[in-house]
């Protein structure tokens, strides 16, 4: 028994060796999770608007086009039951928070980023925003969560290659860097629409009342919950499906009628955005968004 | 808990301790045993405890019921009392809704429509896994095969061993049970090859399955979309997919069980390298296709009497394989057909034609074996589309597709490095699994004969093969059935 545990400690020494040097190296990249949480650390005092939400409220809402202080939080992938989670965190530090911005999308209310395989996600909001989104230990670790493979291109990237490894501006926006998409709008269009089409809707309720919650947190607060729907291109929303789009609709009018401090746009088939505003077909790029975070911005001044 | 999760990771060392360590005494490590087992087992769903608590009570207490009763008839009644209540748990859960919707249907056919109504059940992990395991010990009470064991703890430990609770191997009782009974004693060797199977096991699942299921997903899900080449490759992987997910857990099972003195029964024997439909069930799913073989083929006549005997009885036990597998039509024509696939073997009387390792003392097969398993994967590949598809028309829909004009493109993935390096991988995994295939399992003798460095080192490279390739972590397959 001795020399068996002896023998396989000595093999397994190293390789722990290895994951701890690897999880320590990987925690010291700067990424866009620490930057956003260390950023509106810096800006708490100031911001009026807050923005919530998946990569299209990342990419889609500029703050610098909003006439008040206004900070961008959205992430990729980002579901309702985290932007929940995000505001019950920040809305207790930002004394002078007067709107919050949270997209409705076509998936919003049926996914959730544990479900799924962008899972793994849930380590950057354990690990950079302190928030216990996910109790297996998985998704406490840069290791265990991400693939050696892209690990190590991550570690080479930053540490070898001196890349830029934040994509957020100091606002909390992020922008694509080339206007347009490669390929054909028409096929990312249709594409998008059948990747973002769920055939389950085990998470509807649930994610209702993660909204329901979200909303009701900022009625206790005094805070006011813009809810959109971002503009999509036509390819996009013409591959939707009716029974999944509609439930979206009517759960943001419900939500409108439902509570005095909320109020629902719906912008999808918005025509004032044409092909030129889409990075793809339903992200909106650097015109796009400046277009987009007017039309809000006025509508949150008025 | 997964066998490929930081929780069992945790989980194994801490139960292996206390197991040697802490637990010294027989009673106390049984004790030990059925604890970590309930852990394991309520670690995704406590509230199913009862069901296999409720499962061990029945048999136990049968067992002892049909040794106590000295007229044969008794016996009988009591043994398919028991039967009776484990097909009719089983079938509840997993049955249920399909003979309603079934019910439903048929009377349609006739203008009634009699709607019953269907139940929101969840199945309970490793169910037809261990229903099978605590059939077997009252039929085998029954047939005077093995005696029945006061001991409740030790009955327990049988029943939910967490290495093969959820999976299999199917433990027999006879096999089993004594070694559950007796002392164990730690072996140095038994134990460094149980981690080997492990690492082997793990490699399987988490290198190979798990990327294959990143492909054969998207195109099952949109098969519409594809060409018929990729639509075929898509099913060859599924093949892959399937023998390293399923032959992967059973190397865990039974490499676990080595660290704790324990032999399973061997679950896989190389099925990809059979030479034809007859020798490939006889290496996949061993515990199971030897279950039926004795407590339904044999019964039913099995191969005694005429050629026209032997093949209902081919049939018969291929459709109530298909059907263990769910409550799908689907899977009984994937019995169905190969149970066809067996009918030429049966009539030449070939169907016992191999019983010896593929190109025994050589090192490459010769021509003819060479086309047997060839063919023979071949008919696995299509015939898995019926097991694989979401129901019998898709599957239908899916061959269709496959069999067009698109047949002879390029496949398409959606990414083709991603595709080149697992398609290295699946022939690395073969190679090994050939060096080893007169062996227990793949990794039992590879480097034996060399340096003990040359030998670390081939296991450190399938550590980091495993941290470099893993992919996106997927469910067993088997553990839906």
């Amino acid at each position: 028994m001795k020399k068996f545990i002896k023998q396989f400690l000595a093999f397994l020494i190293p390789i722990l060796i290895l994951i701890v040097i690897l999880e320590i190296t990987l925690r010291h990249i700067p990424n866009d999770y620490s930057f956003k949480n260390s950023e509106i650390e810096l800006q708490k005092d100031d911001v009026k608007t807050l923005i919530l939400g998946s990569s299209h409220s990342m990419y889609g809402m500029n703050p610098e086009y909003f006439t008040q202080s206004a900070y961008n939080l959205g992430h990729v992938s980002e579901t309702i039951d985290l932007d929940y989670l995000m505001l019950k965190k920040y809305i207790k530090i930002l004394p002078e928070l007067e709107t919050v911005v949270l997209r409705l999308s076509y998936t919003t209310l049926y996914e959730q980023l544990g479900v799924g395989a962008e899972a793994w996600r849930l380590k950057d909001y354990n690990l950079y925003y302190d928030l216990n989104v996910s109790n297996k230990l998985k998704y406490k670790s840069e290791v265990l969560s991400v693939k050696l493979k892209n690990n190590l291109s991550q570690l080479k990237a930053y540490y070898l290659n001196d890349e830029k490894m934040i994509t957020v501006k100091k606002s909390g926006w992020a922008f694509f860097e080339n206007e347009h998409a490669n390929g054909t709008i028409d096929d990312l269009g249709l594409y998008a629409a059948k990747k973002h089409t769920i055939a389950s809707d085990a998470l509807v309720n649930e994610n209702i009342l993660f909204l329901d919650k979200l909303v009701q947190l900022c009625d206790d607060k005094g805070v006011k919950v813009v809810l959109v729907t971002l503009p999509a291109y036509k390819s996009y929303r013409d591959n939707l499906n009716d029974s999944q789009l509609e439930t979206i609709i009517n759960t943001g009018k419900k939500m409108n009628n439902k509570y005095k401090n909320c109020t629902y746009y719906n912008f999808m088939d918005d025509e004032a955005f044409t092909a030129e505003d889409f990075y793809d077909a339903d992200h909106l790029n650097k015109k796009g968004s400046k277009k987009f975070s007017s039309l809000i911005d006025r509508l949150i001044q008025n | 808990m997964l066998f490929n999760s930081i929780d069992f990771a945790i989980f194994l060392p801490i139960v292996f301790v206390l197991y040697w360590f802490v637990f010294k005494a027989l009673k106390s490590q049984n004790v030990l045993l059925l604890v970590a087992s309930y852990v394991f087992y309520a670690w995704w769903d406590w509230r199913f405890l009862g069901l296999i608590i409720l499962s061990t009570c029945i048999d136990f207490c049968f067992g002892l019921a049909i040794e106590k009763t000295l007229i044969k008839r008794h016996k009988k009644y009591l043994v398919t009392l028991s039967v009776l209540l484990n097909l009719g748990i089983l079938g509840f859960f997993k049955y249920y809704n399909f003979f309603i919707e079934n019910f439903n249907e048929a009377f349609m056919l006739f203008g009634r429509d009699i709607d019953l109504n269907y139940l929101n059940i969840i199945l309970p992990i490793g169910i037809s896994f261990y229903t099978f395991q605590t059939m077997s010990y009252s039929i085998d009470i029954y047939r005077d095969k093995i005696k029945p064991t006061k001991d409740i703890i030790a009955f327990a430990s049988f029943i939910c061993f967490f290495p093969q609770l959820v999976a299999g191997p199917i433990e027999r009782a006879s096999n089993f049970l004594p070694q559950i009974q007796k002392r164990r004693i730690f072996n140095y060797e038994k134990a460094t090859d149980g981690l080997k199977q492990i690492l082997w096991g793990l490699f399987k699942k988490m290198v190979i399955a798990d990327n294959c299921a990143f492909f054969v997903n998207d195109v099952f899900e949109n098969y519409g979309d594809y060409s018929g080449s990729t639509l075929f490759f898509a099913a060859f992987l599924f093949s892959i997919q399937i023998y390293c997910d399923f032959s992967g857990y059973s190397d865990i099972a039974i490499g676990v069980s080595r660290l704790f003195g324990f032999n399973l029964k061997k679950n896989f024997a190389y099925p990809y390298f059979a030479r034809n439909i007859a020798e490939f069930w006889r290496h996949w799913h061993i515990s199971l296709t030897t279950w039926f073989k004795d407590y339904f083929y044999i019964p039913i006549g099995g191969s005694r009497g005429s050629k026209w005997m032997q093949l209902r009885n081919t049939f018969a036990i291929f459709m109530v394989i298909g059907l263990w597998h769910g409550a799908h039509w689907k899977f009984v024509v994937y019995g169905l057909i190969n149970a066809l696939h067996f009918v030429p073997y049966i009539i030449r009387g070939k169907n016992t034609k191999y019983t010896s390792i593929v190109a025994e003392n050589r090192l490459f097969p010769n021509k003819k074996e060479l086309f047997g398993m060839f063919h023979t994967f071949l008919f696995l590949i299509f015939a898995r589309i019926f097991f694989r598809a979401d129901s019998l028309t898709i599957a239908v829909d899916y061959l269709k597709n496959l069999f067009s004009v698109t047949l002879f493109q390029l496949p398409q993935f959606s990414s083709n490095s991603q595709a080149l390096v697992l398609f290295m991988l699946i022939l690395l995994s073969f190679v090994v699994e050939w060096f080893g295939r007169d062996k227990e399992h793949a990794l039992e003798n590879i480097f034996n004969k060399s340096k003990r460095s040359y030998r670390v080192m081939f296991y450190y490279t399938i550590v980091f093969l495993i941290f470099y390739f893993n992919g996106e972590e997927q469910q067993f397959i088997y553990f839906q059935f």
